[in-house]
């Protein structure tokens, strides 16, 4: 029992994952048009225009533009640009303590977040290689720092921990509350009569050899060392 | 009361977050610093010997020259992105931001480097032989299978820290 919500979360994210494994397949060709589009506003905002992203043959290519000439400079991996959704959905869907509805609209809004931070990282990665490539010239030598800094962090470590912080921060008081009501629900086990029939609680008969810390229990101590050092 | 109470939480919320995005803060400006090849080469070259002997045990053409790998006609080379370090970043900067004593932090970031470093040699050796003979996958199971498995593994390690160790005095 004790492991019930490390147990939980594994097993919906596991489930998750491969649903959303099978979906992404299907749907990411149209996730990866509207942030390769969102990406193309934002350098239609340039002028004159330098860069824009297209599809060919089902490579997206990102192209230096001329005048009415184009040349394609790169391409985007297949399955590496936008693979983190399904971390993030999955991570959504195993959050404890929320209905379907809540989690569909607050999937809806991290999607939404991390739709915007893959169209501000497709941008800083076209801006960084065209840098790199001489086919754009930076204001500063700084602001060539700051792209090719950015495009790294992006590619490397935000991969991972960025729907780790979008998820994080739309679903850490469901985990706390979660966290409690178990917390509540073991110690009424501990608090309650032993079954051995000597009368005493659990806690100091049967249960007091062996009392494995909990992550509900640990949690909540936590909290209530908070509300102590209050002094209530 | 109340008011009180969850003053006291937001401040304990801001000082976690705090310590979690100054640890990612100082471990992302070490990584992407050349002064971090220090650490990276080594590891590269560990890992691909690492790799390369438990494979030479079930396929005499594995071969390894620094930290590149060749198994049939599959060729790999361990880069920094290889390493695991970045999961590492993430999970040493949850687990010494949560709230317990030193002691239990730096027993909670021994075990889990280990574990993450471990999980990581498996993961090359299975795109290893993966790459080897079902190259058509090798893309797939890199990028988004291990990826994700990665990330989720250093979630619930450190959960699992929390219960097990982290409150045992």
């Amino acid at each position: 029992m004790k492991n019930n919500l490390l147990m939980r979360f594994l097993g919906w994210f596991s489930i998750g994952f491969v649903a959303l494994v099978a979906l992404w397949f299907m749907l990411a060709p149209y996730y990866n048009q509207v942030v390769f589009f969102s990406a193309n506003a934002v350098f239609h905002l340039d002028d004159p225009l330098i860069a824009e992203v297209d599809q060919e043959q089902g490579v997206w290519l990102a192209y230096q533009v001329n005048g009415s000439q184009r040349y394609p400079v790169f391409e985007f991996d297949k399955y590496g640009t936008f693979f983190n959704i399904v971390l993030l959905l999955g991570l959504m869907l195993a959050a404890p303590g929320l209905t379907w509805l809540q989690k569909s609209w607050r999937s809806g809004v991290a999607l939404l977040v991390l739709a915007s931070l893959h169209t501000i990282f497709v941008v800083v990665q076209i801006k960084a290689q065209f840098i790199n490539a001489g086919l754009m010239i930076p204001g500063s030598a700084e602001e060539a720092y700051a792209f090719n800094w950015l495009a790294v962090l992006m590619g490397t470590l935000g991969e991972q921990l960025l729907p780790l912080m979008i998820v994080g921060l739309l679903t850490w008081k469901t985990w706390l509350s979660a966290f409690q009501q178990a917390a509540t629900q073991a110690r009424k086990v501990q608090d309650a009569t032993c079954t051995c029939g000597s009368g005493k609680k659990f806690k100091h008969c049967c249960g007091k050899e062996k009392q494995p810390a909990s992550l509900p229990l640990a949690i909540a101590n936590i909290l209530k060392r908070g509300s102590l050092k209050s002094g209530h | 009361m109340n008011v009180r109470t969850s003053k006291l939480s937001d401040t304990s919320g801001i000082k976690i977050a705090v310590i979690f995005l100054a640890t990612i803060g100082a471990g992302i400006t070490f990584l992407l610093n050349p002064v971090s090849h220090v650490v990276q080469d080594p590891l590269e070259k560990f890992l691909a010997i690492f790799t390369g002997t438990v494979l030479s045990w079930f396929n005499s053409t594995v071969q390894v020259y620094d930290s590149t790998i060749v198994i049939e006609a599959f060729v790999a080379n361990i880069v920094p992105a290889c390493t695991g370090l970045f999961t590492t970043t993430i999970y040493i900067a949850a687990v010494l931001a949560y709230p317990c004593s030193l002691k239990r932090k730096l027993q909670g970031v021994v075990f889990g480097v280990i574990a993450i470093m471990l999980v990581n040699a498996i993961r090359i050796i299975s795109l290893l032989v993966i790459g080897a003979y079902w190259i058509d996958a090798f893309d797939f199971a890199h990028l988004v299978i291990w990826q994700t498995v990665a990330v989720v593994f250093a979630v619930f390690l450190w959960l699992f820290w929390i219960q097990r160790f982290a409150h045992e005095k």
